[in-house]
């Protein structure tokens, strides 16, 4: 049993990355409401893209934010404003976006093929869909607004 | 919005916009008035990705406003679109 266990979170490692955390049935539900002038961002990568190895940074206005992590999700409460999130591996790419106070942006971020590494895409995408596509994801990090 | 309309900037990847699609005033720029999508996400995509606004000018799609970087980027053909107000329960 306890070999079966090790095999368990060996394959689990090696082939998924395996986000851990609660998942997100609790994530929305579970989140504060939104304070007055803030608006909501869900930065997520599911499970199912390529280049599960690799899991590149990502920065919201050239800061640290959150990490291309297979089957996870971040959230982040930001004052509304203009912003720009950039994924670097062999390039950069970046996808900018305004916030509405009050408004909800999902992010998906994938990877498609590089020379050496997968390159990090980011992109928007509607509510509907990406609130379908965290439902079977893990809640990374939940960020503090900022401001 | 009644009708899907494939938008097609200049240099850029064409976007599918929805039929049944809601959009917003959200202001006029000098090439036409400026509607945000409500419940879907429109982007221009060059090399990078660039959240959009449709830019209508007499009933046609001319081109898309990047709000984040306050320019207007021309369709490659203009295509009319039929926007039309909601109507109220």
């Amino acid at each position: 049993m306890k070999r079966a266990v090790h095999y368990a979170a060996l394959s689990c490692a090696l082939l998924t990355g395996c986000a851990s955390g609660p998942k997100p049935v609790a994530i929305e539900n579970g989140l504060p409401p939104l304070s007055a002038g803030h608006a909501r961002i869900y930065i997520y990568r599911t499970s199912m893209t390529g280049g599960i190895a690799v899991e590149p940074g990502i920065d919201v206005n050239g800061q640290h934010a959150a990490n291309c992590t297979p089957g996870g999700v971040y959230v982040a409460d930001l004052p509304a404003g203009n912003y720009v999130l950039s994924v670097t591996t062999e390039v950069q790419r970046k996808l900018s976006f305004a916030l509405d106070p009050g408004e909800e942006k999902f992010v998906r971020c994938y990877l498609s093929y590089g020379f050496f590494l997968g390159h990090g895409n980011l992109e928007l995408v509607d509510p509907a869909a990406g609130r379908q596509d965290i439902k079977n994801l893990a809640e990374l990090r939940k960020q503090a607004a900022t401001n | 919005m009644q009708q899907a309309v494939e938008a097609d900037p200049a240099h850029a990847d064409a976007r599918y916009l929805a039929g049944g699609s809601i959009w917003l005033e959200f202001g006029a720029i000098a090439q036409g008035t400026v509607y945000k999508p409500r419940d879907s996400a429109l982007t221009l995509a060059k090399t990078n990705m660039h959240e959009a606004y449709v830019v209508v000018r007499e009933g046609r799609l001319v081109g898309l406003w990047l709000p984040v970087e306050e320019a207007f980027a021309p369709m490659a053909q203009e295509v009319a679109i039929d926007l039309r107000p909601e109507a109220r329960p």
